[in-house]
């Protein structure tokens, strides 16, 4: 097998999507690819606190569903990661959760931009104003200013 | 190697730790970043701001200079903005690749240890030395969970005709030695004696813990003894520019981290 | 022509032109004093030199003047704990003699000003400690007019006597017509009253003294983007030292630091309390905010260690 190949079917492998290659210790490869997962929960877990704390214990099989489905790409990789995850539980039937996840994500926002269909640096620095409402824990409507800076506001409603 | 400059023991940054660095900064030889992290203009001009206060060398994590793909011309152009930004003394980079056939693995993954392997790390890392503008590289070795099948050579001679083909120097993570010698049933002191010293140029020091029967090099510990040691080895033996301890989760208090620079600047001292 | 002779309407018609003609070219002849103002920069207080906790009252003086370096002061003996502040007064605490021998010149002559034990008002704790450490405040401020941070006193004077000039030119003239028209019997005057209030606001506005030189205004701005994270640390409930206090009062101001918001509104005149609604801006001293999680640079993602469970 070429070198390129033994990377695709490795890759493959880790991100859950394929079994290992031949050759490999079968063992190993699982305890790395669950060890990458829980790396890549960590990080998510950082990024949208709120949304880790309204799913509680289902947590966990959420985000491996998610991992399962989901290849973050580019620079800020963690970000993509994270912000897929919370686009997908907008809708979720649970309210707290959507909330949770609506909120974590004008925090993101506030920061960064994305777009999917850019390559390495579909997470960029965000340059444009925001206007939102957060709801938990009180409700506050967020402005952040122009510019790579910009200034942000947290006003009570 | 010789206009490299001595920098002394310095830790990775850590947003949490951005006070702190420039608080003790008369205590830190440098501060590495990771220019992966790095978002924009607001981000290359935090990382100047560091700069100001403390020399920052700069670590890639996402360059995957082992792709038999090739490189990623965007993480390229945008390394190379970061490093003309800062103005390091060189860059590093791993021995490893982190992407392939359309999937971010989102870690460090091993290479087979065989020439194309080496073939392959060469010509990617021609590639970022001409991006770079002759920049000094640095490849550092990295801890791996299995080794893969085909093996031509041992680890320390990837290791070697890596270096030797690119001219590359070594960023030689000593937790990693720790780790893999623990999990893959070596004696670190017989890796490293195999490894062209005279090309260490920076070490990496962090601490890990043990899960499922492997010692996993987390960076979330204070640095074990073992790799003190393995430190005191390496130093009367090779001419380090700079030791720098890695702690990415877990925090303690900064000034438990300030002393371990402080004893790492203790064992640079003693072999000069 | 005589504008004095001219009817209301026909001055007034005059009058607004002329005035906002002058207040321009003063402006003008304002921006160009103030980009002359140069001198070499000094190596100690530039961009990208990182300053010492001892520098926080300079770096107050340079940003509000003497009040604002004496409120820092205050500050770092609240931090210190050798005062307390309690419902707008400041208690001196504590045993003078030990705790003196570990503060630096200006901030022993400072604690000289206070009794211990006993409480003072906090203008009276402020007149109390400008008045001691007036000599530290003239050093300070000859240093930083030496290191072209704060105009000279001879740049001060020009900038006065052009608005001097400005206003002058302007007002008198306005002044004159007013006092013609009432010895002329005429009382409508309302407008010419306006034009005047709103001339003299926008000479007051627009022409006033320079509180930095450029250089003076470029540290400043370098200090407060420089030292976001001493400020972040204090906004994020972290307690610092009494000179990072100090520090973080000296570059953004008491409201900076949590445990100096009581002193910083011990200063303040008592203001009616708002409603539920009233509205909070995060951050304070000009920074932005940090947006959000703290997390995005090395957090999660960055770093090249191993996978840990």
């Amino acid at each position: 097998m070429s070198l390129r190949d033994v990377q695709s079917r490795l890759a493959a492998s880790l991100a859950g999507r394929e079994p290992a290659p031949a050759g490999l210790d079968e063992g190993a490869v699982e305890r790395a690819r669950r060890s990458l997962e829980a790396k890549r929960r960590r990080a998510a877990s950082h990024l949208l606190p709120r949304l880790r704390n309204a799913m509680g214990d289902a947590w966990l099989a959420r985000f491996r569903e998610h991992a399962t489905l989901y290849n973050p790409a580019g620079l800020l990789h963690h970000v993509d990661d994270a912000w897929e995850l919370a686009e997908a539980l907008l809708r979720h039937p649970d309210a707290q959760v959507a909330c949770a996840a609506h909120d974590d994500l004008v925090v993101l926002r506030l920061r960064y931009e994305r777009d999917r269909r850019a390559g390495a640096e579909r997470i960029r620095e965000r340059r444009g104003p925001v206007v939102a409402l957060m709801r938990t824990p009180t409700r506050l409507l967020v402005v952040r200013m122009p510019g790579p800076e910009g200034k942000v506001w947290y006003l009570k409603v | 190697m010789a206009d490299l400059p001595f920098l002394g023991a310095g830790v990775s940054y850590r947003d949490a730790w951005r006070w702190e660095v420039i608080r003790h900064r008369d205590e830190l030889g440098a501060v590495e970043c990771i220019p992966d992290d790095v978002a924009g203009a607001a981000g290359l001009r935090e990382l100047v701001l560091i700069r100001q206060a403390v020399p920052v060398i700069l670590h890639g994590i996402g360059l995957s200079l082992g792709s038999a793909e090739g490189l990623d011309p965007e993480r390229v152009r945008h390394v190379a903005r970061v490093v003309e930004a800062v103005e390091p003394p060189w860059f590093s980079e791993h021995i490893a690749f982190t992407r392939a056939g359309g999937v971010e693995i989102g870690h460090l993954a091993p290479l087979p240890f065989t020439r194309e392997a080496v073939a392959a790390v060469a010509a990617n890392v021609r590639e970022l030395q001409a991006a770079l503008a002759g920049l000094p590289i640095l490849l550092e070795n990295i801890a791996y969970p299995f080794p893969l099948p085909g093996a031509e050579m041992t680890e320390a001679e990837l290791v070697g005709a890596i270096l030797e083909s690119t001219g590359a120097y070594l960023l030689l993570d000593l937790e990693n030695v720790h780790a893999n010698a623990l999990n893959h049933g070596y004696d670190p002191i017989d890796y490293l004696e195999t490894l062209p010293l005279e090309r260490v140029v920076e070490v990496h020091l962090a601490g890990g813990l043990w899960k499922e029967g492997q010692y996993l090099d987390t960076h979330t510990r204070s640095v074990p003894e073992e790799s003190w040691r393995l430190l005191e080895w390496l130093v009367p033996r090779s001419d380090v520019r700079a030791v720098i301890i890695e702690r990415d989760d877990d925090l303690p208090p900064f000034g438990d981290l300030l002393a371990e620079v402080r004893r790492a600047e203790g064992c640079l001292r003693v072999a000069s | 022509m005589n504008p004095l002779d001219l009817t209301g309407p026909e001055f007034l018609g005059f009058y607004l032109p002329y005035g906002l003609c002058i207040l321009a070219l003063a402006w003008l002849v304002r921006a160009l004093l103030y980009r002359s103002m140069s001198s070499p920069p000094d190596e100690r207080r530039t961009p990208g030199t990182y300053p010492l906790e001892d520098d926080a009252y300079a770096i107050a003086f340079l940003r509000g003047g003497a009040p604002e370096a004496v409120r820092t002061v205050l500050g770092r003996l609240v931090g210190a704990e050798m005062l307390r502040v309690k419902d707008n007064q400041v208690r001196a605490l504590g045993d003078p003699q030990s705790q003196a021998a570990q503060l630096e010149p200006i901030e022993s002559t400072a604690w000289s000003a206070f009794t211990p034990g006993v409480s003072y008002r906090a203008v009276e704790a402020e007149q109390g400690v400008s008045g001691a450490i007036s000599t530290h405040l003239r050093e300070i401020e000859e240093e930083l007019a030496r290191q072209g941070l704060l105009p000279t006193h001879a740049w001060r004077s020009a900038f006065r006597a052009l608005s001097a000039l400005a206003g002058l030119a302007v007002l008198g003239l306005g002044l004159a017509k007013l006092l013609v028209a009432f010895s002329r019997g005429k009382s409508n005057v309302g407008f010419l009253i306006l034009l005047l209030i709103g001339f003299g606001i926008a000479v007051i506005r627009l022409l006033p003294v320079p509180r930095q030189t450029r250089a003076g205004r470029r540290y400043l701005d370098w200090l407060q983007e420089s030292h976001r994270g001493l400020f972040q640390m204090f906004t994020s409930g972290r307690r610092g030292g009494a000179g990072e206090m100090a520090l973080a009062a000296g570059i953004y101001g008491l409201a900076a630091v949590p445990d100096l918001i009581p002193l910083g509104a011990a200063f303040q005149p008592v203001r009616p309390v708002r409603g539920d609604s009233g509205s909070s801006s995060c951050g304070s001293g000009g920074s932005s905010c940090s947006s959000g999680s703290s997390c995005g640079g090395g957090c999660g993602g960055g770093g090249c260690g191993g996978c840990g469970g």
